[in-house]
């Protein structure tokens, strides 16, 4: 995979999407996994699960998107050239 | 894997430094070297020694000493974001001629190149943003 995404608010995520290649991921965290509940397209896409809890979305994850922890996290940096974090 | 990270959000402000305290405490289980943490904008108030977390809160700063001083990661403060915002080591205490120090000395109050030199020296970068 080439570079990993961050996106840590809503906001964020209009100035990552065009950018977006098909081998990337993209990693929604904080209030940006309130963008988990709908589908999203151009990468593999996943949730830092203990804030999609922390904000009552468990059963609101759009099938798919992958949930993933923390150790889950580390794994896609580590399988990642690169990480990319979007701020807006 | 060696990894840094930077932390550009203030600890009880969004979630930013929570998250990266959470991530090094994941990469370090993992059995990554993590080399440097780099407090940058409103993230150099995490050493803040005089700050008192509340009881129902968790202690970020106790969190990051924790893993400087049990765990070797190196905590560097950008010295800019630091001296504007009142964190001051021993060393800026003098040179300013303030009351007292403010920053907890398990972080070491360093320049911009150190972020760079974190950059060049780890094979992953990871920002964490307000």
């Amino acid at each position: 995979m080439a570079t990993l995404h961050l996106v840590n608010k809503p906001a964020a995520w209009e100035g990552c999407h065009p950018l977006l290649d098909p081998k990337d991921a993209v990693l929604l965290i904080e209030d940006g996994t309130y963008l988990a509940q709908q589908a999203l397209n151009g990468a593999a896409f996943h949730a830092l699960e203990p804030d999609v809890r922390a904000r009552g979305l468990s059963r609101r994850v759009h099938p798919s998107i992958r949930t993933a922890s923390f150790d889950d996290f580390v794994r896609l940096v580590e399988s990642c050239e690169r990480v990319v974090t979007w701020s807006a | 894997m060696v990894i840094s990270i930077a932390v550009h959000g203030a600890p009880y402000a969004g979630a930013g430094s929570r998250t990266a305290l959470r991530f090094v405490e994941s990469a370090l289980r993992l059995g990554h070297r993590v080399h440097r943490v780099f407090f940058y904008h409103d993230g150099v108030l995490a050493a803040a020694e005089p700050g008192v977390a509340p009881q129902d809160e968790e202690d970020l700063h106790a969190g990051w000493v924790r893993l400087g001083e049990t765990h070797g990661v190196e905590l560097a403060v950008c010295i800019a974001n630091a001296l504007k915002r009142g964190m001051l080591d021993e060393t800026e205490r003098d040179r300013y001629e303030r009351k007292a120090a403010t920053a907890h000395p398990a972080f070491a109050i360093v320049g911009l190149g150190q972020l760079i030199e974190a950059m060049t020296a780890s094979d992953r970068f990871v920002t964490f943003a307000a």
